[in-house]
């Protein structure tokens, strides 16, 4: 996150464009916060085969034809 | 000169004090500047100020109005454009580190089009990177940090238009372009106590638009209130052949025409407002319902059709979603990103089948078939906006509260998922607090009927005064 702490030694302006260069870095919080040692791209994986297996159970005929452009009326 | 009370004042006010000279538009322009440059930063609202090119609109206006050219509601009044917008001369960064120092020379569609009727723009509003592509598990995933809430620093804006969400509700500007895939509207003004509007799928022109899905992205206003969200869609809506979605059609707001609002049928259901909704804000949902109540509509229980509709909305974002960034997840800058969930989505999002992609798309084809009756029968849908109020930033967002019952039906609790797989307009209002922290409620209808939601959530706001409360700390 942002460190707003740092907002004082700037000018307004300064501070305006310094904030994105700030935030660039700090968000690196949210990463850390993981756990270490989970494996989060094998639970992503899991978690999108456990929905298509889900999805698999929908009863669908070959003539259900999928939404390739939205067309809302 | 502008006063601090003109902050939070309505378009339809600010556009009077204009046409009546008690206020120019740079004046008013240089102040919501100072305002976005003084306190955009204090919740990471802020993306970039675009001083210069506002100022010399600003003036254009200005010397319009002094010749009597009148152009509509929005001449003159600044705004904020969520930063998956392009805008030449200025950064697009969507949010995201690896795309900091993106700029465009193309001018995003909704953008042109609020210019061409005088409004002026002022700043380009934080989000989460990426408008949230695969997931993400914490605030904190953006470009410019946590989207702080106006109402409480320590609780998120909401996203993925977090700035735009936070900013109208601080009085930064008087409202902002947002955008929805998936609630990325409707839970920003739901959590910041704003009323945001998600117009029908195509209704408005997605050109210079960052993509993320693109038979599910929306474009829509983030407003003061209902009446303010008419008056930008009449703006923003029309056709665009750049925009393959385009639905070709204009939108004329006009809510006197719906009717009495005695003549109209909402759908609910009391499951959603007593079960499924957090207990602290049970009682606000349970005073907005009897408000709607008292102003004449019938209302009949409801319940959705039975679909996997998560699971289809989160399929279809994820395939699309992971076509778009390819070039970005092949390449490693992916890693870049602030957020290890969405980096890791991204990655398996790649590996999706087509079959998988396709079953969801035939799926959505069904839902299609069959919800669309139910408007036969209802003109609106009411469903809280969001079950619970914003969460705090250093949480997980995966970390849901302790339910301590289980309700036997899903009632209209799938109407966020649903109403964007099957691009139907929606309106978030806002209808009271729960623990310091607004709670909104979503009015959803048929595909180019936003004049009755508008008309429905006009009247509310007109016997409550949820949408004119403003947070101390702004």
């Amino acid at each position: 996150m942002s460190d707003i702490r740092n907002r004082g030694r700037y000018s307004r302006r300064e501070w305006t464009s310094l904030a994105g260069a700030f935030a660039a870095a700090a968000p690196l919080a949210a990463q850390e916060a993981a756990p270490a040692g989970r494996d989060l791209l094998k639970e992503r994986q899991d978690d999108f085969a456990r929905r298509a297996v889900a999805l698999e159970k929908f009863p669908l005929t070959p003539a259900d034809e999928p939404i390739f452009a939205l067309v809302v009326e | 000169m502008a006063t601090p009370g003109v902050f939070f004042k309505s378009i339809t006010e600010l556009n009077r004090m204009l046409v009546n000279r008690e206020v120019s538009s740079r004046e008013l322009t240089e102040a919501y500047l100072a305002r976005m440059e003084a306190l955009g930063p204090k919740y990471n609202a802020l993306a970039a100020l675009t001083r210069k090119s506002a100022l010399d609109r600003a003036k254009a206006v200005d010397d319009d109005l002094k010749r009597k050219r009148y152009r509509g509601p929005l001449q003159g009044i600044p705004f904020g454009a969520k930063d998956l917008l392009a805008y030449p001369g200025y950064p697009t960064t969507w949010g995201a580190k690896p795309f900091a120092g993106q700029t465009f020379d193309t001018k995003a569609a909704a953008i042109e089009n609020l210019e061409g009727k005088g409004a002026v723009l002022v700043a380009k509003l934080a989000m989460v990177e990426l408008a949230g592509a695969g997931g993400y598990e914490y605030a904190a995933a953006s470009l410019t940090g946590p989207g702080r809430n106006p109402w409480n620093t320590e609780h998120w804006s909401g996203g993925s238009s977090s700035g735009s969400g936070s900013a109208v509700a601080a009085g930064l500007v008087p409202y902002a372009l947002g955008s929805e895939t998936w609630g990325s509207i409707l839970t920003p003004s739901a959590f910041c106590g704003v009323t945001g509007l998600r117009p029908t799928y195509g209704y408005v022109s997605r050109y210079g638009a960052m993509p993320l899905s693109w038979t599910m992205d929306k474009i829509g206003p983030i407003c003061r209130s209902a009446e303010d969200c008419g008056l930008v869609l009449q703006a923003l809506a029309g056709g665009d052949s750049r925009d393959r979605g385009s639905a070709g059609k204009s939108f004329y707001y006009g809510p006197q025409y719906v009717g009495a609002l005695s003549r109209l049928t909402v759908g609910y259901n009391p499951v959603d407002f007593e079960q499924w909704a957090e207990p602290s804000t049970r009682p606000a949902f349970a005073a907005a319902l009897e408000a709607l109540k008292s102003l004449g509509p019938r209302f009949e229980v409801v319940e959705l059709p039975r679909f996997p509709y998560s699971g289809v909305a989160s399929t279809v974002i994820d395939a699309e979603g992971a076509s778009v960034f390819e070039p970005l997840i092949r390449d490693g800058r992916v890693d870049e990103l602030a957020d290890r969930f969405q980096i890791a989505s991204l990655r398996a999002a790649l590996d999706l089948k087509s079959t998988d992609y396709l079953r969801a798309q035939r799926i959505r084809a069904k839902m299609q078939s069959e919800l669309t009756p139910l408007f036969r029968k209802l003109d609106i849908l009411i469903t809280p906006s969001l079950l619970e109020t914003a969460n705090r930033i250093d949480r997980s967002l995966h970390s849901s509260p302790v339910r301590r019952e289980s309700p036997s039906t899903r009632g209209l609790t799938d109407l966020g998922a649903a109403g964007n797989l099957l691009g139907w307009p929606a309106l978030s209002i806002p209808c009271g607090f729960a623990d310091g922290l607004p709670v909104g409620l979503q009015l959803v209808t048929r595909p180019f009927n936003e004049s009755r939601i508008l008309a429905l959530g006009g009247a509310f706001q007109k016997q409550t005064d949820w949408h004119l409360r403003q947070p101390s700390a702004a």
